[in-house]
């Protein structure tokens, strides 16, 4: 069972997740920690690719990567200065953190391991298989049952867009 | 087919390590990456339990919508970031005390 092929795939994006997390949580540099954080946006893609939600997977890739990201290294590039004072290195947070997030994942990891999450009873109900593409059936639940999510959504974006621009102006050079 | 629970690990280290990453770090970035870790590990736990139930996929039709509200979310919160860099020229959560005085 373990020589499957998709073991070795699982493997493979759950190193390059871990690694990314790694990037993150050691570095002081941002910009290599939005490098880090890419590889975990990317290995995220790669699990939902695995999972069958091909649709998600593309979507993982140009929001994420292709936006989010975009937008997170312009933030960095315009708040750093060059002659930003040596990073404060107190330690006084991160012991209560690990503490707390160790606690977190104990738990969390327990509750998993407990119970058998492919033989609930949902899934034994559920008729499992698709009669469109995943791309297709997607697209009919955004114009049929998820219709009204969807239309908000779109306003949503909207209202941050503008939103955003009136936060992030420059108000002194505002003619008034 | 590989177990439903190895993608819940994967994401419960993923939540665990974006928590970590909010509660410790000073730069007020690093604590958005840390936001976005933690959003992202929701997601993987919507998708793989829609692995089993093809059907509608509800569980997708959630990441999406998570996906679309972390993006308005993170376009605000940098706008923000930049308006405190001009009020504070810092970007370090520990410069943000005019609250407490």
């Amino acid at each position: 069972m373990w020589l499957e092929p998709s073991y070795w795939v699982f493997a493979f994006l759950t190193a390059m997740m871990l690694g990314g997390c790694g990037i993150m949580i050691f570095t002081r540099r941002l910009v290599l920690a939005g490098f880090g954080l890419f590889m975990v946006l990317f290995a995220l893609a790669g699990y939902y690719a695995m999972l069958e939600a091909a649709f998600l997977a593309v979507s993982q890739v140009i929001v994420y990567v292709g936006g989010i990201l975009v937008l997170l290294f312009f933030g960095i590039m315009l708040t750093q200065r060059r002659h930003n004072r040596p990073p404060s290195g107190g330690t006084n947070r991160i012991l209560p953190a690990f503490a707390l997030t160790s606690g977190f994942l104990a738990g969390m990891i327990y509750f998993i391991q407990t119970t058998d999450w492919d033989q609930l009873p949902y899934v034994s109900t559920v008729q499992n298989t698709p009669d469109m593409t995943n791309t297709a059936h997607i697209g009919v639940n955004l114009l049929t049952g998820y219709l009204l999510p969807f239309e908000i959504a779109s306003v949503l974006l909207l209202i941050a867009l503008i939103g955003a621009t009136f936060i992030a102006r420059n108000s002194s050079k505002v003619p008034s | 087919m590989i177990p439903t629970s190895f993608f819940l690990m994967a994401g419960a280290v993923l939540m665990a390590i974006g928590c970590f990453l909010v509660l410790s770090r000073k730069n007020l970035i690093m604590a958005l990456m840390g936001i976005e870790l933690m959003l992202n590990a929701s997601n993987l736990n919507f998708v793989a339990f829609t692995r089993n139930d093809q059907a509608d996929l509800d569980g997708q039709m959630a990441g999406l919508f998570i996906m679309v509200l972390a993006a308005a979310e993170i376009t605000v919160a940098l706008a923000i970031v930049l308006a405190l860099y001009r009020k504070y020229q810092s970007v370090e959560l520990d410069d943000f005390d005019q609250l407490k005085h």
